[in-house]
């Protein structure tokens, strides 16, 4: 049985983390390398953190947070935030990321193709942001809604030379919720990939129902900031519950 | 004692450099091959594709003085792809060459019908005892690869730990002085730092 990865996501603004719900009304969530280290003395699994200012003002990821980061924490990183080009790619993970998550610029095959042959594929992951709107599933972008399948989208999508695609519940982000349990069910058997969900845990109980629904690696945001809940009690959960997580080493 | 760090720019070359900076080590992360033979041990980090990876050795003039680092018998260390590339062939996106100091290849896991990517905490098995006598039998390691040393016949000797649900991917390998990890000891916390600082200091 594979072990059940817990991943804090984390949201980078003015050098500060910040939380907010369906990706608006952002809340300060403490210091980012404070916040890396005690997630890692919990024994997350990894960490993605993701660079608001970059896409908000176009701009590169803070390659010295990540740094500051990498130097201290001795947990796997993935960081998102406009990557649009190689030389950022380069960057973020000469700066001490493991894996790099691009968003809008998947749509770029040759940049994947490009960073995939001098990274490795595995290095290469893709955010794909889904909203369900009368229970079909579409792709989400830049605040709007397009009108792309998205299960037609992440089938086209592991085809490329990829190692791992993470998929926010767009419209349950945030709201403390549970999963899209149909979705993780159906979109987990047609996946080779390793595969993320993020979006709308709120609960143990709903940290259960997405493992069961088919999810082996669940990406948490608010409620491990605005809650009294953290990796160690949920990763205890996990294991009462007969899966297999690493709590310790 | 100091320890080299080769930089072949695709790698993660801040997290490895602070792991082995975090133990105590002299460390230095190295741009000139002439400069290799003042060093006791060498570090291949991980994070990088075969022949990416393979290029930049060529072209910046590593190649000989790693092969003359390996004849004077100083131990060098393999990350991942630093481990994957001290094989003999690498499938990865063509064929490439690697440093030939194990006759075995590197094969997709694609092609042994393993998943296409290895991603996260996986326990280890003991194979073969290793020569600092760690306490890491059944311990979770971090791992991220689609390619791994298809030791096959003759050379099973030099597996030392294999991935526990995973039995035909050595994960702990080493010939001599020469130790290769296709995890990431750099992001594995604090087991991870402990087998780091068993290379430093016991090998």
């Amino acid at each position: 049985m594979v072990k059940i990865r817990i991943i804090p996501s984390l949201l980078l603004k003015n050098k500060r983390l910040v939380k907010g719900v369906n990706f608006k009304n952002h809340l300060d969530a403490g210091d980012p390398l404070k916040t890396c280290v005690a997630h890692q003395s919990q024994f997350a699994d990894e960490i993605i953190l993701i660079d608001l200012d970059a896409y908000e003002k176009n701009i590169s990821p803070n390659y010295n947070t990540i740094k500051k980061i990498a130097e201290q924490c001795f947990t796997p990183l993935t960081v998102g935030g406009n990557i649009d080009s190689f030389e950022k790619a380069i960057k973020v993970i000469r700066n001490g990321a493991d894996k790099i998550l691009l968003n809008s610029a998947s749509e770029d095959k040759n940049l994947i193709k490009k960073i995939s042959a001098y990274l490795g594929s595995q290095c290469v992951v893709i955010g794909v942001d889904i909203i369900n709107t009368k229970n079909q599933y579409f792709i989400y972008r830049k605040g709007h809604k397009l009108e792309i399948p998205a299960e037609d989208y992440i089938l086209k999508l592991i085809d490329q030379d990829i190692g791992e695609v993470k998929i926010t519940f767009v419209n349950l982000e945030g709201k403390k919720r549970g999963m899209d349990l149909h979705f993780i069910t159906k979109i987990s058997k047609l996946i080779n990939l390793p595969t993320i969900f993020e979006g709308g845990l709120g609960s143990l109980t709903h940290i259960i129902e997405a493992i069961q629904a088919g999810a082996n690696s669940l990406a948490l945001g608010s409620m491990l900031v605005f809650s009294d809940n953290n990796i160690f009690k949920i990763k205890q959960e996990i294991i009462n519950r007969k899966f297999k997580t690493r709590l310790r080493d | 004692m100091s320890i080299a760090i080769i930089d072949y720019y695709s790698c993660n070359i801040t997290s490895i450099y602070s792991a082995v900076y975090s133990l105590g080590a002299k460390v230095e992360v190295v741009h000139n091959p002439k400069n290799l033979k003042k060093y006791s041990k060498i570090i291949l980090p991980g994070v990088g594709a075969a022949p990416s990876v393979m290029k930049n050795l060529h072209k910046n003039g590593y190649i000989d003085e790693i092969k003359d680092f390996n004849n004077s018998q100083k131990p060098i260390l393999g990350i991942c792809i630093g481990m994957q590339i001290l094989f003999n062939k690498l499938y990865e996106k063509g064929t490439n060459q690697g440093f030939g100091f194990f006759k075995s290849d590197v094969i997709s896991l694609k092609s042994k019908n393993m998943m296409r990517v290895n991603m996260g905490w996986k326990e280890i098995r003991k194979v073969n005892d290793l020569d600092f006598n760690s306490k890491i039998n059944k311990k979770s390691f971090y791992f991220c690869h689609s390619f791994f040393a298809n030791i096959i016949g003759a050379e099973e000797k030099f597996i030392k730990y294999k991935i526990e649900d995973m039995p035909s991917v050595p994960c702990i390998v080493s010939k001599d002085n020469i130790l290769g990890f296709q995890f990431h000891p750099e992001k594995s916390q604090g087991v991870g730092l402990q087998l780091l600082e068993n290379f430093i200091f016991k090998s």
